[in-house]
């Protein structure tokens, strides 16, 4: 058995430990479909597959779980809603998503401050307040405002993900400059 | 019967509709629909959430894991051939309708 067979055994065994009680049964079905793929490396990319397919039904179930507990902590729950629990869940997911979208390129571009500072000051630019506000706020928060806009009809959860954390960051700020 | 018909999806029901009462694994269904496991497989359960297939496990051969099949439920089967015509009378009726409008 050579080394890709073994990783890809390997990641959908890991799958499997994670796989909920709902998806438990295809986890299974997907780790046996494994020792008929006839080729080292065709079993490595349907284990890809799998593994994927796998952590996206993980992820739904747990958003669905994350919506339910929400909607029971608020006691806003109604049949109606009940039954459109699933749909709510995905969207839950969804904003969180995109709020952890956000945040992540906000953390990003947090980090490079120091490198993007340093580029600035190669073409004759100072390090201020301003400049690092027009050369890594900024350009965040349009990047994050044309990834909503993009994702808008597709994706409308993710997109509110992101305008939230996008409209919190500015907040952020304003608050930061009007203390300045 | 609430259910999105994405090109996959599409993909996956004419490929049962070729040998209805078949029982198909998983990788071969990959291969006659050319969907990657990570496509095929969420497509696979909606289908059996909504009682369109059904499934089964097989006794493997010896010293191999058993195989998870699938199939049409009767219902699965009168969707899809329900499905096909609409999509045939579509077909065929888009150029007339363009000749209609010149």
């Amino acid at each position: 058995m050579g080394a890709p067979r073994n990783l890809a055994r390997r990641l959908l065994w890991a799958a499997l430990q994670l796989a909920s009680p709902g998806c438990r049964e295809w986890a299974e079905a997907m780790a046996s479909e494994l020792e008929y793929i006839e080729g080292e490396w065709p079993a490595l990319f349907w284990a890809l597959g799998c593994t994927t397919a796998i952590f996206r039904r993980c992820l739904i179930e747990w958003g669905a779980q994350f919506g339910k507990q929400v909607g029971n902590l608020l006691g806003i729950r109604s049949i109606k809603e009940e039954n459109k629990m699933n749909s709510t869940g995905k969207k839950t997911l969804g904003v969180l998503s995109g709020a952890g979208i956000a945040v992540a390129l906000g953390v990003c571009m947090f980090f490079l401050r120091d490198v993007i500072g340093d580029m600035l000051l190669a073409v004759g630019i100072q390090k201020s307040m301003w400049s690092h506000f027009f050369s890594v706020i900024v350009p965040t928060e349009v990047v994050l405002i044309i990834v909503a806009a993009l994702l808008w009809k597709r994706r409308a959860p993710v997109s509110v993900g992101i305008l939230v954390a996008c409209a919190v960051m500015a907040l952020h700020v304003a608050v930061t400059l009007a203390s300045h | 019967m609430k259910l999105k018909l994405s090109p996959q999806t599409l993909l996956i029901l004419d490929a049962f509709l070729d040998h209805p009462a078949e029982w198909k694994y998983g990788y071969d269904l990959s291969r006659s629909t050319g969907l990657k496991s990570g496509t095929l497989y969420p497509l696979l359960m909606r289908l059996a959430e909504r009682k369109l297939l059904e499934t089964a496990w097989e006794t493997g051969e010896p010293g191999r894991p058993p195989r998870h099949i699938y199939r049409f439920t009767p219902e699965g089967m009168q969707f899809a051939r329900d499905n096909r015509r609409s999509r045939t009378v579509a077909q065929v009726g888009q150029p007339i309708l363009h000749e209609a409008r010149g």
